[in-house]
């Protein structure tokens, strides 16, 4: 389930970076030959590999290896197309000087991790099931932890924003003008309970997201499910869709975990 | 910038110009970073000068290009922190007057196209 999850995460992200490449073309605004600047001080045959790699022209060719090997994610149980992909998911946040899209790169890079780790260890007896070796549980048990982490400071790091606490941030970010909100959700939330509401829900919830796993897997399930929707609102309303795919492939991991902590 | 776009139920799959239109508000933002750094630093007729040289105000210089109309011979750009953009720890803590915080971070040089 992960690996069909993170199939489609990866695969989408090597897409919209293919349909964008003008954009990191030797006259786009991402051109290798200003960002290399940024790798002078490695050493030369460093350097010089990174060139190879992430070159305005060469770089196409990583992205089209890292949809290839997204592809085969669910069909090939072998450890080296998770690491595979691991590496050239780090090599586009070199290629980007940190991150594309934030988050959601750490996310994908955190579920390709966890399942890399997984998939060193003997497969299981039954095929496809989660519950074998340590390998796998630590895995899923990383991808699950950097999952609950993830919206703990979240909601850790709103509850301390006041302008959060006073309803006044979550219609300002919907005003933001990179994210386009549609007009009819930024008049939804436009008045002061309305938007208050909303964003003590989201900080509630992100904030008590830690007891999922503790709810049992059918608990868990509907909290995931809330996330799930949490995410489809931001992937509409924001156009945060990356964020969305990447979450929901760390989700299975979560079920998992729930299991093992309450069965 | 007009990097605006608009996104619905049709890019829930695929967004490449929205998530392109992002990746290019972040790095106005790193440019941002980059310049409170250099101003944290160094003095203020140096750190003008190392501006220049970093490698975010050349991939924004890079972007500005992007946004011109094909007769244009010369460009400048400035990067201005509208008042619903400003970080909350540039705004007064509890003001709720929007009016007349706007910044102008940097105004560049002017660049030949």
């Amino acid at each position: 389930m992960i690996a069909a999850l993170l199939m489609l995460s990866i695969s989408l992200q090597s897409i919209e970076l293919l349909l964008t490449r003008r954009d990191f073309g030797a006259a786009g605004v991402f051109s290798w030959r200003v960002i290399r600047d940024d790798v002078a001080a490695l050493p030369g045959p460093l350097r010089a590999l990174l060139d190879g790699l992430l070159g305005d022209s060469s770089f196409v060719v990583l992205l089209l290896l890292q949809l290839g090997l997204s592809l085969l994610l669910p069909w090939c149980t072998h450890m080296l197309v998770p690491l595979g992909l691991l590496l050239s998911g780090l090599l586009v946040c070199i290629r980007f000087r940190g991150t594309y899209n934030g988050g959601s790169d750490a996310m994908t890079l955190v579920v390709v991790l966890g399942l890399w780790v997984a998939r060193l260890g003997p497969p299981s007896a039954d095929g496809d099931s989660l519950a074998g070796s340590p390998w796998q549980r630590a895995g899923l048990g990383y991808i699950a932890a950097q999952l609950v982490l993830s919206y703990l400071l979240a909601g850790v790091a709103k509850l301390r924003e006041p302008r959060w606490r006073r309803g006044q941030a979550l219609p300002r970010l919907l005003r933001a003008h990179q994210y386009a909100v549609p007009g009819s959700l930024q008049r939804a939330l436009a008045t002061r309970p309305r938007a208050l509401a909303a964003s003590w829900l989201v900080m509630l919830f992100e904030c008590a997201f830690p007891c999922a796993p503790w709810l049992g897997p059918e608990g868990c399930a509907v909290v995931l499910a809330c996330g799930a929707i949490f995410h489809l609102v931001n992937a509409v309303g924001l156009g945060l869709n990356r964020f969305l795919w990447a979450w929901l492939a760390a989700y299975p991991a979560l079920l998992f975990w729930s299991g093992q902590l309450t069965g | 910038m007009s990097s605006k776009v608009s996104h619905g139920p049709d890019t829930l799959f695929v967004n490449a110009r929205g998530n392109l239109a992002l990746a290019h508000h972040a790095l106005l933002e790193r440019l941002l970073s980059d310049v409170a750094d250099l101003d944290e630093r160094l003095e203020t007729s140096l750190a003008a000068a190392a501006v220049e040289q970093l490698v975010s105000y050349r991939l924004v210089t890079r972007l500005a290009k992007t946004q011109l109309p094909a007769e244009a011979v010369r460009f400048q750009f400035k990067l201005t922190l509208p008042p619903d953009t400003l970080p909350a720890d540039m705004l007064p803590a509890d003001s709720e007057d929007e009016g007349e915080r706007s910044e102008d971070v940097l105004i560049s040089k002017l660049h030949e196209t």
